[in-house]
């Protein structure tokens, strides 16, 4: 029985190791996959002309990370890295914009924000899909917001401090300031990742939508 | 001693799986399907080609992207044959989910499970839309000295292939608002229809309330501003399929949108369900004149095993999630009745659980402490279960999480019973 026993075990073994390989280039949550959750709810009140939307799943890996860091000097969490999805709302035939969920870390657990990005790559919108902040109304009280909206990568940037701890020409109440810093933050990046992952989609779907490159 | 016997179990698990896997259609299938889709080379090239005409009647070339993994010269020809549900590795996620779990019990031998198992998630997508999303979580499960185990199981020492999320629900129309689920899936009822508890220790209550985690069967779904629904009907037997004795869930869920800081939901279920753990205390009270109250049973569905073990079972049921900084409060209250083909009694029932939780800021730390307390009244009496649960979860990265957890008997009519404590270790690829 023991010499029987060791005869299975490496096949077994080797069989778990392929597929674990064939596995690895796929990375995961610690969470199973049943718990991803479109934001179906989001999509749809920032593009309420869409019809539909089509999901572009992609890998952020290190050249990636490393991408954003030369664009950013900004340094992607080793948690931040694996597939996301982007989410592209559909008028009919045309490509109204793209969305992304990014989760991040503040002071009172993950925050995350819902970006609606143009096909020029500006803030188109941005709502909170998670948030247990006290100060969660700072997204949703109009002059902040409309602050980022219509902003690219280079003028969001400009609206942080040098050592992009603070914010640069507006008005928040000291006590907001965390979460907003956040916020700007969290736009750079994904301005920032849709570049380097999702490129030749994005130069794709500007030639459907009748946008200059 | 102790970690060679643990190794041996480990070794035996593999054993038993390549058994499995050589001599089970079903396993073979889904592994066969499961190496399929990942064989295509995974540093290849998806293709997303889309219409080839802008909104203003102009005819643009066609074009044909390639994901920044790779490039290749094409020649206008789609590379999925125009196929609109994309190639097999478009959105797909895929990776092997292992845990090992311990469960120690005052006066009892450890209880061991140790799971090997695929977790798949694919958007099935057309050109300008989703036309669905594919889950299918495949788990060969190993028991050890189980006593309490789910039905499923054979006995407290067994080898299983469990379904856990596995259905598709086609959701390309309707703007998230009416998408049909198909397949394996959890129950639409209070607190576990919302948050994961898909192999962790942390659980809430419907294996004891309801009897079935997750069934067989069909729904709809949807999403609305400020609601969001699902309503389900299925076959009633959990992991496994059968139709004797009529078994059959019709259950639901409506309630405000998931991710706020504070959720509402109603939930109502209605069925015949197979749970043999429930009807157990009626068997030895069987009454041959409560079948009167049955006839379309026959005398073989009368002897049935199965049948037996089914369990008439109506519930309504509130729950609420309160989050507020880095605390949460959780609570289900449920009322039903409970009565059987082995019947006789019908008992009411009143299920409620609390739970108050702390996670850190980045999430990787979550310490949980629940109340959950089960009473049954036949002829005017009550009998009371309270059990307390204290538990932590440490999620250290993308891969591994560890987790703890301390639930406690308390049956106040009767004699303190004692606690058990288990611990699991989950890695995923």
């Amino acid at each position: 029985m023991l010499s029987q026993r060791k005869n299975l075990t490496l096949p077994c073994l080797w069989g778990v190791m392929l597929i674990a390989v064939f596995c690895c280039p796929t990375p995961a949550t610690a969470q199973a996959f049943c718990a991803l959750r479109d934001p179906v709810r989001t999509i749809y009140e920032m593009f309420p002309n869409a019809s539909s939307y089509r999901s572009l799943v992609r890998t952020v890996d290190s050249d990636a990370r490393d991408a954003v860091g030369v664009e950013l000097d900004i340094q992607l969490h080793h948690a931040e890295l694996g597939q996301h999805t982007m989410y592209v709302p559909f008028d009919d035939d045309t490509p109204l914009g793209l969305v992304q969920v990014r989760a991040e870390r503040s002071r009172w657990g993950l925050v995350e924000i819902v970006w609606a990005l143009g096909l020029d790559l500006t803030v188109h919108d941005l709502r909170f899909q998670r948030c247990r902040s006290p100060s969660r109304a700072v997204i949703t009280e109009t002059a902040f917001r409309s602050a980022l909206i219509g902003k690219d990568i280079r003028q969001l940037e400009a609206m942080l401090s040098t050592d992009r701890s603070r914010l640069n020409l507006l008005d928040i109440a000291p006590e907001d300031e965390p979460l907003a810093v956040t916020i700007v933050t969290s736009g750079l990046k994904t301005l920032a990742t849709s570049t380097a992952v999702w490129q030749e989609d994005i130069a794709l779907l500007r030639e459907l939508a009748g946008v200059a490159p | 001693m102790k970690s060679q016997n643990g190794t041996n179990k480990i070794v035996q698990v593999f054993t038993i799986g390549y058994r499995i896997v050589s001599y089970s259609k079903v396993s073979s299938a889904i592994f066969g399907i499961a190496i399929q889709f990942l064989s295509i080379p995974t540093s290849a090239q998806v293709i997303t080609r889309l219409p080839n005409t802008a909104p203003h009647g102009e005819t643009l070339p066609t074009v044909e992207v390639m994901a920044s993994q790779g490039r290749e010269e094409t020649d206008g020809t789609p590379q999925n044959g125009g196929n609109i549900f994309g190639s097999l590795t478009d959105n797909l996620r895929v990776t092997l989910d292992l845990s090992t779990r311990v469960t120690t019990q005052d006066g009892a031998k450890p209880a061991y499970q140790n799971v090997i198992g695929l977790d798949l998630h694919k958007v099935v997508s057309g050109e300008r839309a989703d036309w669905g999303t594919l889950n299918l979580q495949g788990y060969l499960t190993r028991i050890d000295n189980q006593l309490r185990h789910p039905p499923f199981f054979d006995g407290a020492d067994d080898l299983e292939f469990v379904y856990r999320i596995f259905n598709f629900n086609f959701t390309r129309f309707g703007r998230g608002r009416l998408n049909v689920r198909v397949g394996h899936f959890e129950i639409p009822f209070g607190l576990e229809h919302l948050i994961n508890t898909n192999g962790t220790l942390r659980d809430f209550m419907h294996g004891r309330n309801l009897g079935v985690k997750a069934d067989w069967g069909t729904g709809i779904n949807g999403i609305f501003p400020r609601w969001e629904y699902e309503v389900t009907i299925s076959r009633g037997t959990g992991n496994r399929f059968f139709s004797g004795g009529g078994p059959y869930i019709l259950a639901g869920r409506v309630g405000t949108p998931r991710d706020a800081n504070l959720v509402v939901g109603i939930s109502a279920f209605q069925g015949r369900v197979w749970n043999p753990g429930a009807t157990r205390q009626w068997d030895a009270r069987l009454e041959s004149s409560a079948w009167s109250d049955f006839p379309e049973f026959g005398e073989t569905e009368r002897n049935s095993t199965l049948v037996r073990g089914l369990i008439n079972r109506q519930r309504v049921g509130i729950d609420l999630q309160w989050y507020v900084r880095l605390y949460g409060l959780l609570a289900e209250v449920v009322y039903g009745q409970d009565s059987g083909p082995t019947g006789w009694r019908r008992q009411d029932v009143f299920n409620n659980l609390v739970e108050l939780n702390r996670t850190n800021s980045d999430g990787r730390w979550t310490l949980y402490a629940q109340s959950r307390f089960f009473a049954s009244a036949s002829s005017n009496r009550w009998e009371r279960t309270l059990i307390s649960v204290g538990g932590v979860r440490y999620a250290r990265d993308n891969h591994w999480a560890l987790s703890m957890q301390y639930a406690n008997d308390l049956t106040t009519s009767h004699e303190r019973r004692g606690g058990a404590l288990s611990s699991q270790v989950r890695y995923r690829f």
